[in-house]
């Protein structure tokens, strides 16, 4: 049974082994929170009431999928995060055929994983129209739609496409509408303003539903699939820390469907800051004193300038520290070398985003997949301009070094590397400009950087937070391309600089 | 000092060199001279180990040439060897070019600085540029920086290539003159490679005459001229003469 959920899940054996544990001392509480508003208010809502008990907690927010939350949990590097039943039981647990929320938990339990009891929202596919429109009507429930064949329908190219989209609810419901259209879902909430279309599809809790006046339609038929929002968390650090869990454990209930879509709308449409956001609602629903801390402009900069450094240098040192001599070796033995460039033609080729979720059941979330998938990318660029710098080397002063009688080892310090390290010092240039830009991506895996404010800007469609991010991101590209050209006139030995610029 | 015994070279189609024998006798300067791909090179080449005969074996001082490349190594410290444009390390300077393979050697400080000095002056070379690098020096301080790397371990042997390949008339001839002064100072084996036939008798005492990887004849200049081999050595002379005389 374990056997085959590790399969399903792509999680190797040997992996669950290495899980780093926390140590007795403080309590402490590990959040994380998917890449969309609703999961960072509600993973900053266990933040606070976990503070709130006493203990140090750490929000890892807007990490880049559910596998990546799911696997960080069940390797120990989470203790908590927000989940949906019903992402459990189609994505995660699919095949188990859960049919209630009991045997869900006898499932989680197997994998030493506890869920709370709902949070009280249902965040699942839903059908909403104007409110004024859906009061004219008498429009309450989906069934009712049966009884106005004339209203135009206007869904998500996804949800007509999904086996239980349309289609399947067309059939359950019966529904006679023939104006049916497949729309971008932005453009939806457009086309309900205009009036173009009548009923779209849409979450239970888009904070959209707040802002254009929605009226959201009971699926009486319970023809969707539940989505209810729990907290999944680890057995182990339940049993640790049961007054944290307790504190954490006053959100179930507390948040119904209209509440969630408040919040959301809070934080999407007003760009109210989720820490406050979660802040005001604690204050509000339990009396939490609020305060939030928020850290200036610079000191934010500052803190993701070092995450960033930190990653692009330990993944360029360690670059630095292979790719040399295998370049070396690529350069002295051809058949070696066209086998070392092969693979690291074909690293160089797999799409970042793809190598990073890769290393996570490897290395788990943070810094360490992040540094080992850039310094996979800085491979190629240092290999390759160490063998071409070497290979590039004239016939005559190769045959000088051998004719003094300089062994091998002293040819290639003495002789060689010097004259190629231009070569070499620009691939090395190469890999950290382009480790400075894809470090940005290690956000995705709670890497943090740069990346963080870029990330939350484009799921919050605020440009001014993804120029947070990409700005200093460039900068530092530029910096660091300038420090290589100062580091050039350092390293590179003047005589070569001196016919450089004769032959120039 | 070198003996060559039934010694071969192919590179792929082409036959370098075809099998033969040769002596080199201690004390004087020999020139290999001949056309351009008739071999003299690759000659030079498989005396100081660069190149392994495809036959026969190259004696050194009466000893075969090593097969390990350590001792090849070792063997080859006791060959001075230059070639046209001096071959230097453009990251080094001039001095460092020269003294290289003596730190290596981890010679002292003192007699490294004796021994630059010696060839400093032995070379005619400005003092002073030691410290440039070689794309700082002309072509003609470039060679004498080159001839010094190659005696800076105070060779028994000096291998030249085409030394003064790549020079200026000017220059080549004053460079000539210094190089025929040097060797008769130094007395040492030297066989030096050109295809220029005043050249050749105006440095060397033996003249090795090749063609299409094998040699035609060997002996003084004027041994050739007397008593040819064949014709060819005759044309070949002929060839080197005429527009000299010509324009005189």
């Amino acid at each position: 049974m374990r056997a085959l959920l590790a399969g399903v899940l792509l999680a190797l054996p040997w992996l669950t082994a290495c899980a780093p544990q926390a140590t007795g001392a403080a309590p402490e509480v590990r959040v994380g929170s998917k890449k969309f508003t609703e999961s960072v208010i509600l993973g900053e809502l266990v933040a606070r009431l976990g503070r709130e008990a006493g203990a140090r907690a750490v929000h890892r927010r807007e990490l880049g999928g559910t596998t990546v939350l799911w696997e960080a949990l069940r390797r120990g590097e989470l203790d908590v995060y927000p989940e949906y039943t019903g992402t459990l039981r189609q994505e995660l647990l699919a095949g188990r055929n859960l049919r209630d929320d009991a045997a869900l938990r006898e499932a989680l339990a197997a994998e030493g994983l506890r869920m709370s009891a709902p949070l009280g929202f249902n965040n699942t596919y839903a059908l909403g129209m104007k409110e004024a429109e859906a009061e004219r009507l008498g429009l309450r429930r989906i069934s009712q739609l049966r009884a106005h064949p004339e209203l135009r329908l206007g869904f998500s190219n996804e949800f007509m496409d999904r086996a239980d989209g349309w289609p399947a609810l067309r059939e359950r419901y019966q529904l006679p509408q023939r104006e049916v259209r497949g729309l971008d879902h932005d453009l939806a909430y457009r086309g309900l303003e205009s009036g173009a279309i009548q009923v779209t599809d849409l979450y239970s809790t888009d904070a959209e539903i707040a802002a254009y006046g929605l009226r959201v339609l009971e699926d009486d038929l319970r023809h969707f699939p539940a989505y209810d929002a729990v907290l999944l968390y680890r057995e182990e650090w339940a049993r640790r820390n049961e007054q944290v869990l307790a504190a954490i454990l006053r959100m179930e209930g507390l948040l119904s469907e209209r509440e969630m879509v408040a919040l959301n709308a809070r934080a999407r449409l007003e760009r109210v800051p989720e820490p406050q956001v979660a802040s005001e609602f604690l204050a509000r629903e339990l009396g939490l004193e609020a305060g939030v801390r928020s850290d200036s402009l610079g000191s934010r900069l500052w803190r993701r300038t070092r995450e960033h450094l930190f990653l692009v240098l330990v993944s360029l040192l360690g670059a630095v520290a292979v790719a040399v001599p295998l370049g070396v070796l690529a350069a002295k033995r051809a058949r070696v070398g066209r086998v070392v460039l092969g693979l690291a033609g074909i690293i160089q080729t797999v799409p970042s985003l793809a190598l990073l979720v890769v290393m996570i059941p490897l290395l788990g979330i943070g810094s360490r997949p992040a540094i080992v998938a850039l310094f996979l990318y800085g491979l190629l660029p240092i290999v390759r301009n160490t063998a071409a710098g070497l290979a590039g080397i004239p016939g005559d002063l190769r045959e000088s070094a051998e004719a003094l009688g300089l062994p091998p080892g002293a040819r290639l310090w003495r002789i060689e590397l010097p004259l190629a390290s231009p070569s070499i010092l620009a691939g090395i240039q190469t890999a950290a400009v382009i480790n400075v830009g894809t470090a940005t991506l290690g956000a995705l895996i709670g890497a943090g950087g740069y990346g963080q404010p870029i990330l939350t800007g484009i799921r919050l469609d605020d440009t001014g937070l993804i120029l947070e991010g990409a700005v200093p991101a460039a900068l530092l590209a530029l910096a660091v391309s300038a420090l290589f050209e100062g580091l050039e006139r350092l390293m590179v030995p003047r005589g070569l600089r001196v016919s450089q610029g004769r032959t120039a | 000092m070198f003996e060559l015994e039934g010694i071969s070279k192919r590179f792929g189609a082409t036959q370098a060199l075809r099998p033969m024998d040769l002596r080199l006798a201690p004390g004087r300067t020999t020139v290999l001279i001949g056309p351009s791909g008739c071999g003299k090179s690759t000659l030079l080449r498989l005396m100081n180990g660069l190149l392994r005969p495809d036959s026969g074996r190259v004696l050194f001082d009466g000893q075969p040439l090593p097969s390990e490349e350590a001792a090849v190594l070792a063997v080859r410290q006791r060959m001075g060897y230059a070639l046209q444009g001096g071959g230097l390390f453009p990251h080094l300077t001039a001095g460092q070019n020269v003294d290289l393979m003596a730190r290596y050697l981890r010679w002292p400080e003192a007699r490294i600085r004796a021994r630059l000095e010696a060839l400093v002056e032995l070379t005619r070379f400005p003092g002073e540029a030691l410290g440039r690098f070689p794309a700082e020096l002309s072509g003609g301080q470039r060679q004498r920086v080159g001839l010094m790397r190659a005696l800076m371990l105070e060779p028994d042997v000096l291998l030249l290539d085409e030394p003064l390949g790549a020079l200026d008339p000017m220059v080549r001839s004053e460079l000539q003159a210094d190089l025929r002064a040097i060797f008769a100072r130094l007395g040492k084996t030297v066989v030096l490679v050109t295809h220029d036939l005043a050249e050749a008798a105006f440095l060397g005492q033996h003249v090795v005459l090749l063609r299409d990887g094998g040699v035609v004849q060997e002996g003084t200049l004027a041994e050739l001229e007397a008593r040819p081999a064949e014709a060819f050595v005759t044309r070949f002379i002929q060839a080197q003469r005429r527009p000299v005389e010509g324009s005189a």
